[in-house]
């Protein structure tokens, strides 16, 4: 047993060394080590040889024939035209050279010799060209071309000169650069055949070979360069996502905004790119009839991923433009409808907060309004909120906040929280569960508290007075309420009276009736869309992404702006009410926010079954705590919410 | 069995024998001109020994089907098949190649040394002992011979297929021409 133990570890001792040794050998083949310069050798004596058109090749000790040949003029006008053949061919000290020559071209060093010789070069523009090269190859020393061949782990799987004719480099602009460009299917289809068999017959393709459109997408551009990677690796995915968007910049913007995109934009490929829907190598016009997009082939292709797709998916838009009236009008309209709403509610409260503040604030200075007496605190508080409520209350502010902060990372998936906040979360799969499960719980709790709040109605259903003192449905007093609120916070007339509840309690209270109509509803359709398809024609997924995250947008700013103000950040208030958290309310804070209910439930000789005792100091504690903590993570959200919008594109 | 396997493996060997002493019987017709084992002691009678075999083998085709111009090897060496050609390059090429240094003035090597490092260097090495896979090496060469080659390649009359070659020695200065032969000549490495 041990010495089998013995063995083993020997072996893995001896595979490391060879595993190394393997590595380095791979490393010189990317020339890391710099070979030392050999005495230059005139060009003209190499091209005798190489420059000769009427003997291009030669034979090699295996029997094959090998090109020689290199047109000295185009070696002249290439940004290497001025270096000696053997600057690069280093293995070349004298002439004649040995049979076969050794490929030990040292591009990787000789660029970064030369880009740090021109380090101090007091003119940055010399250098430019050369930190770019330099950062390329540090690229390259990444990508998977680097890396060993699994045949033959001597050499990498291609090295500069495999796809750089190094005779024949122009500069940026030039024409050996449209050449080069022209070439580059030819070039990777060298070691890829299948893709470039496929790529040839895309409309890329056919646009290169036949029109020699030079704009046309080439292998490059969407595989980049120098930073190649593996095909199947995530960041290869991203980074050929990214690249079509470089050229099809409006199918990208409508891409990014779908969910699809949003995902993709955190860094995740778990959902369709472009090239899942589109056809990679093999991309072709939407009316071609092999086109993976084609009307009759999209069905398919949806059930890539979405097994159970219908017809339906057809109606789906996955750019659909919000923007674009002729094409998408009704999600022209759906996004003007939101955004007006937004603005309406948003600009009416921002207003209403700053005119409440400023009416305070102008009081407070004066000597009047409710100022809580420090030196003699209430002993008597009024029970305003029964357990039931209080419980109702802290599941709702928690799930909606875990609705916020899973759904505005896709919404604002460009920035850098919401990729950091997705990590933390374990990637968008985890994501998706968290929002849903908040989801869950939000819609339970509504439901819920539909329930209770129908029971308790139908118990008093003979003496409750639907539009009262004590009901949640708006009344005209409401209207003059809010009429004589204006009138108060301009200094026109004395604060107004009310009831048990107010104007904006009831505004907070009936705003998730809307919210939880809207975004549950499109939430449902997002969340089993193959079942939605079954009944609902696929253009609905267009809108419900679009009135769900709009409508929790404006459920995020105003709860975090507005409703704070109103409930903890007004001065009266200020750092914060515990009530929802205690279910009590100070008696003089009572009287002055709801005097109406104070003086009716005096007169009824009701009051004294809503008093109770002040909260203990330990209760006390554990409400401000929550609170806080809940009032903290609000502003977050809303900060990160402001952050997303502000820098949207 | 063993006494048929060694009896069939002597057979061989005796074979084998046979046909290298009928090279070396066909090698020493050679010897009258180019010394035994190809060193020359002829001034313009080139040694051959050591040079490579596909040099020795390509010339004398070329002589042999009427490619290359010459006023006496190319009615010899049509006595030859072509295997016993590829024989006698291939019994040649195994020879040691031995310089034969001959003296000249210093003037006339500074001369011939710049004159080869411009035009013969780059195929056969600065001394012409380090040459291109398929070019002699001529260090030691006897230098007449290496003149009177460098004249015909400089003369459109004479046939000499190795285009290289031809524009090399074309690209001379006729003063030069001698003064490279010698240099090389000189040459013991």
């Amino acid at each position: 047993m041990a010495r089998n133990a013995w063995r083993l570890l020997t072996g893995l001792w001896a595979a490391g060394l060879l595993h190394s040794a393997a590595a380095a050998t791979v490393a010189a083949g990317v020339d890391a080590v710099a070979p030392p310069t050999p005495p230059a050798i005139a060009n003209h004596r190499c091209l005798r040889c190489h420059a000769d058109p009427l003997d291009k090749e030669v034979v090699q000790p295996d029997g094959s024939r090998k090109n020689i040949y290199m047109d000295p003029q185009v070696f002249e006008h290439s940004v290497h035209g001025k270096v000696a053949c053997n600057g690069c061919h280093s293995d070349v000290t004298k002439l004649p050279h040995k049979k076969p020559l050794a490929r030990s071209i040292g591009c990787i060093e000789c660029h970064r010799q030369q880009r740090d010789r021109l380090k101090d070069n007091p003119d940055p523009r010399k250098r430019e060209r050369l930190d770019v090269v330099v950062q390329q190859t540090d690229n390259y020393l990444h990508s998977a071309h680097a890396r060993p061949n699994p045949k033959d782990q001597s050499r990498v799987n291609a090295a500069c000169h495999d796809c750089h004719d190094a005779h024949n480099i122009g500069k940026p602009g030039e024409l050996q650069r449209k050449e080069h460009r022209l070439k580059n299917p030819e070039v990777c289809g060298r070691c890829h055949e299948k893709q470039k068999k496929d790529y040839l017959a895309s409309t890329h393709g056919k646009a290169i070979v036949d029109k020699k459109d030079e704009k046309s997408a080439v292998c490059s551009d969407c595989h980049t360069t120098h930073s190649i990677g593996s095909p199947k690796g995530d960041p290869a995915k991203l980074a050929i996502t990214q690249n079509c968007g470089s050229c099809h910049d409006n199918a990208r913007k409508t891409y990014l905004a779908s969910y699809h995109g949003q995902v993709n934009r955190l860094g995740y490929t778990n959902t369709a790119k472009c090239f899942d829907c589109h056809g990679g190598h093999d991309v072709k016009d939407a009316k071609d009839p092999t086109s993976a997009v084609h009307v009759n082939n999209r069905l398919e292709n949806c059930k890539n991923c979405h097994k159970e797709a219908t017809d339906s998916f057809l109606q789906f838009q996955p750019h659909g433009d919000p923007d674009n009236k002729e094409k998408y009008p009704w999600l022209y309209v759906a996004k003007r409808f939101m955004q007006a709403l937004i603005f309406a509610v948003m600009a009416f409260f921002w207003v209403h907060v700053l005119l409440w503040l400023f009416r305070e604030v102008m009081d407070r200075i004066q000597g009047k309004g409710f100022i809580e007496d420090l030196n003699q605190p209430d002993v008597v508080f009024f029970r305003r909120f029964p357990p039931v409520w209080r419980w109702i209350h802290f599941l709702f502010a928690i799930s909606t906040m875990a609705l916020i902060l899973t759904g505005t990372t896709l919404l604002f998936s460009h920035t850098g929280w919401a990729k950091a906040v997705v990590v933390f979360l374990g990637g968008t799969r985890m994501e998706g569960i968290v929002h849903r499960s908040a989801a869950v719980i939000w819609l339970s709790i509504f439901l819920f508290h539909l329930l209770i709040a129908i029971t308790s109605i139908w118990k008093k259903r003979k003496t409750f007075e639907w539009f009262g003192g004590t009901s949640m449905l708006p009344n005209w007093k409401d209207l003059s309420d809010l009429r004589d609120m204006f009138k108060w916070f301009l200094g026109r007339g004395p604060r107004p009276q009310f009831c048990h509840w107010t104007y904006w309690q009831k505004f907070d209270y009936w705003a998730p009736f809307w919210g939880a109509a809207v975004i549950g509803s499109s939430g449902i359709m997002l969340f089993a869309p193959e079942k939605t398809a079954a009944i609902l024609p696929g253009w609905v997924f267009n809108v419900a992404t679009l009135v769900h995250a709009e409508e929790a947008l404006l459920a995020a700013i105003f709860l975090n702006s507005v409703h704070f103000f109103n409930v903890h950040f007004r001065p009266e208030r200020f750092p914060m009410s515990t009530t929802i958290f205690t279910g009590a309310i100070p008696m003089e804070e009572f009287k002055h926010d709801h005097r109406m209910e104070y003086e009716r439930l005096l007169a009824s000789g009701e009051l004294d079954k809503h008093l109770v005792r002040r909260p203990s100091r330990r209760f006390d504690l554990v409400a401000s705590f929550i609170t806080s903590v809940l009032i903290i993570a609000g502003l977050t959200l809303l900060t990160l919410v402001l952050y997303g919008i502000g820098t949207a594109n | 069995m063993t006494k048929n396997l060694l009896a069939l493996a002597l057979l061989g060997l005796s074979a084998a024998a046979a046909a290298r002493d009928d090279i070396e019987v066909l090698a020493r017709t050679c010897n009258g001109c180019h010394g035994v084992g190809g060193v020359s002691v002829g001034l313009s009678m080139p040694s051959i020994g050591g040079l490579p075999q596909k040099y020795l083998k390509n010339i004398m085709k070329q002589w042999k089907y009427d490619e290359r111009s010459a006023i006496t090897m190319n009615r010899i060496v049509k006595g030859l098949s072509d295997d016993e050609i590829d024989a006698l390059a291939a019994y040649f090429a195994k020879q040691r190649w031995v310089p034969s240094p001959q003296p000249a003035a210093a003037d006339l090597l500074a001369k011939g040394r710049s004159a080869v490092s411009e035009n013969c260097e780059d195929c056969h090495g600065i001394t012409g002992s380090d040459p291109d896979v398929d070019a002699p090496r001529i260090n030691g060469q006897w230098a007449k011979y290496m003149e009177l080659e460098l004249l015909k390649y400089r003369d459109g009359k004479f046939k000499m297929p190795h285009r290289k070659m031809k524009k090399s020695a074309q690209d001379m200065k006729s003063a030069d021409v001698p003064a490279a032969a010698r240099y090389f000549g000189a040459q013991d490495k």
